[in-house]
């Protein structure tokens, strides 16, 4: 019964996203403000029943509902609790129920903040709203049913897949679809501008705000996947160009582009069809992305089962594109540049630099991400492309990109003069200079790392430079030294909410710097109460105990960890699942901010005389997590409303 | 008007990505052709468990089976390795293992 009134939510929401879809489009053109009532009633309503949905879904799991195909898939009697409810969105047909929720929770806000502010635009925002979530519910309803009854029902389920089962899974999900859901507020945002011919200012100030909002989620999501592939997959990495990995960054960094390019139309009214184009291209990527993880064209650890749903999805990115470009293509007339670049050295192109580098890298991933197809489809040669292509072509590209941070937010709009580049960027470039000098007699001898850590601490040294200033001005109207700092974040939230992000990129940088030139790792099989060395710690192996725990079998391994004094007692373990025909590796380690530990178990002798281990010592990576944290506060600052300014 | 046609070009820039996407759905990116396949096998020195020496050279002119397993792989291996035993004996010349 209960998956049936899950099935029926899902068929009476599509009927009521199709109605509402096409009611607030007959109202925005013949006028007529109570089909806009209508739609915005119908879009109640589906938020309402894709809720009843996502709540039926999550009883089944927590009942063990095992008639229903999906939940047999995905638990079973041994499932702890917390992974039957995060179960729910662990494959292909509940994770679209998750999005389809989100995105319809989105709807939700756009009316309550738009339906009075954006008169014009709103009856259409709705529209587009409202049909993308019409294909998410014909997706649930048809490719991809997760009420779908399995006869006969087995006793028991099958189980999620073990690597799921980690507290990640509450949140690299959620976050991660949260952002992906959320750019398309701007992007229907950017076709309802395009439909009425209103691509002035209106809509890229109205959705900017929601661009930062899905670019916090979307930017958490990622760093939560880093975190999650550190502290699970065992290999150590935190980051290894998966499709599905590079599916979500490609938006990424467009919306990041955008973001960007928004404060040039904001004050020079210039790249108008550059803004429009940027927000089609980013949502035509977290569609390109999804495609990508449930379609099984490009073999991938994220890609879920292969199905009917990768044409369902192919087609509606087609009728997206072509939508979204004819319509830019029909308006092309009202979006001819207003402004002009006055000069080269000038906030303006550093800010279009960034973009370009910015979209350069978006396209060189999306180029590595899809040339094993093109390959095939040219040449009918296999082929993969790995990290060695991807870091080729990025790094320049993130490095030029470091650089522009620095510059980017103290030169001076239209033309900057040698006064504003000597008083701006003397000093932070000498600090720069300094700091290349004095990690090279550090020891540091690798250009590629003296280079990152010297633009790292030039960008630095100009957000250091311009808080500084800024805050020096307010002292002196004689506020005290750190009310005025916070009046200063709080007051100019986007811009120091920018700093701040760019701060935590930094952080980032030095973080990746460090672990890839410096960590090491080492293999070796130890007899009980053998140890191994390894940059100065000592690893000893005691001993193995196993234990049976709700739903595998567990084997651990006891080290000792010491640096001449005992540091403490890591236990990795090897989880035995019955469904899984291998182990499943469980890490332990321990963090530093210098340095981790890191350990995983190999092959053991069953009787528990020898253990292979796989030691690791990871350097910075803890300065990925810290850097992340420090870019959300950062995005967080910046999402912030604007104060009003008090003369 | 006609003087900007072009502009139509925009959306139709799409349609070759969109083409290679839809290839996509004809070719399984699972399926990846060893280059070894058609190769001779590289040669290796090993000690059998009853600590003879064993080279792959020793056994020219017999047909080889090369099996890897692992201790836990299981059971998938537990379930190959009698099969693998029987198909070894049920051959005149004895293959291994």
């Amino acid at each position: 019964m209960i998956p049936e009134l899950g099935y029926g939510a899902a068929i009476v929401a599509l009927g009521l996203a199709l109605w509402g879809a096409l009611a607030a489009a007959l109202g925005a053109r013949t006028g007529r403000p109570a089909l806009v009532l209508s739609a915005q009633h119908a879009a109640l309503g589906v938020f309402a029943l894709v809720t009843a949905c996502l709540a039926l879904l999550m009883y089944a799991f927590l009942t063990f509902d095992f008639s229903v195909r999906y939940v047999a898939t995905n638990t079973n009697l041994g499932t702890p609790f917390y992974y039957r409810i995060t179960g729910v969105w662990g494959a292909l047909e509940g994770s679209i129920i998750l999005w389809t929720w989100m995105l319809a929770l989105y709807t939700l806000i756009v009316i309550l903040r738009h339906r009075e502010s954006a008169r014009e635009l709103y009856p259409w925002v709705l529209t587009v709203m409202l049909g993308v979530l019409a294909f998410f519910l014909l997706v649930i309803t048809v490719a991809a049913p997760p009420f779908a009854r399995l006869h006969p029902v087995p006793a028991d389920g099958h189980g999620l897949n073990p690597l799921l089962e980690d507290t990640g899974m509450i949140t690299h999900p959620v976050a991660l679809y949260l952002g992906f859901t959320g750019l398309t507020v701007p992007f229907a945002f950017a076709m309802a501008a395009l439909i009425t011919g209103r691509v002035g200012d209106a809509w890229l100030t109205m959705t900017r705000r929601w661009t930062i909002v899905a670019w916090y989620f979307l930017s958490l999501g990622l760093l939560i996947g880093g975190w999650w592939s550190y502290h699970v997959l065992g290999w150590g990495g935190y980051w290894a160009w998966d499709p599905v990995e590079n599916a979500a960054f490609m938006p990424w960094l467009t919306a990041t582009a955008f973001l960007h390019s928004v404060m040039i139309q904001e004050r020079r009214r210039m790249l108008q069809l550059w803004n429009l184009a940027l927000v089609i291209m980013t949502f035509g990527l977290t569609l390109f992305g999804t495609f990508l993880t449930r379609s099984g064209v490009i073999a991938s650890v994220h890609a879920f089962t292969q199905g009917t749903i990768g044409a369902f999805f192919l087609g509606f990115l087609t009728l997206v594109l072509l939508t979204a470009l004819g319509l830019l293509a029909w308006r092309w007339d009202a979006l001819g540049a207003q402004g002009a670049l006055d000069s080269v050295v000038s906030r303006e192109s550093a800010f279009l630099l960034n973009n370009v580098m910015l979209v350069a890298a978006a396209f060189t991933v999306f180029f590595g991400t899809v040339f094993p197809l093109l390959s095939e489809a040219l040449r009918g040669v296999k082929v993969s492309v790995g990290a060695p292509f991807f870091n080729q072509v990025n790094v320049p590209l993130f490095l030029g990109l470091i650089f522009l941070m620095g510059v980017g937010p103290l030169i001076a709009w239209r033309r900057a003069s040698v006064d504003n580049l000597r008083r701006n960027f003397l000093g932070p470039v000498l600090t720069g200079v300094a700091a290349a000098a004095f990690f090279f007699a550090l020891g540091v001898h690798s250009a590629l790392a003296v280079l990152t850590l010297a633009l790292t601490v030039f960008v630095a040294a100009t957000i250091a430079l311009d808080f500084a200033r800024a805050t020096r001005v307010r002292a002196r109207m004689g506020e005290p030294l750190l009310p005025a700092m916070g009046g200063l974040l709080r007051r100019h939230n986007r811009r120091y909410g920018g700093f701040v992000v760019h701060l935590g990129v930094l952080i980032i940088a030095v973080g990746v710097t460090g672990s890839q030139a410096w960590s090491v790792q080492t293999e070796t099989t130890l007899g009980r109460g053998e140890s191994t060395e390894l940059a100065g710690y000592r690893v000893r192996f005691e001993d193995l105990a196993a234990s049976e725990e709700s739903n595998h079998f567990k084997v651990a391994g006891a080290f000792t960890v010491s640096d001449g004094r005992v540091l403490g007692v890591l236990r990795p373990a090897k989880k035995f699942y019955p469904q899984e025909q291998s182990p499943i590796a469980y890490v332990d380690y321990r963090l530093g901010l210098r340095e981790d530990i890191y350990l995983v178990l190999g092959d053991f002798a069953r009787d528990g005389s020898r253990a292979t281990v796989k030691l690791q010592v990871n350097r910075l990576v803890s300065w990925i997590w810290i850097g992340g944290l420090v870019l959300t506060a950062g995005a967080g600052l910046a999402i912030l409303p604007e104060t009003k300014r008090t003369a | 008007m006609s003087r900007r046609a072009w502009r139509w070009l925009i959306p139709l820039a799409a349609l070759p990505l969109l083409a290679l996407l839809a290839y996509g759905f004809r070719v399984n990116p699972r399926e990846i052709p060893s280059p070894l396949v058609g190769r001779p096998a590289p040669g290796f020195a090993l000690t059998a468990f009853d600590a003879t020496p064993l080279t792959l050279d020793a056994q020219r002119g017999r047909v080889v089976v090369v099996n890897f397993w692992a201790s836990w792989c299981y059971p998938a291996c537990y379930e190959e390795a009698p099969v693998l035993e029987r198909a070894g004996a049920r051959t005149a010349t004895g293959a291994f293992s």
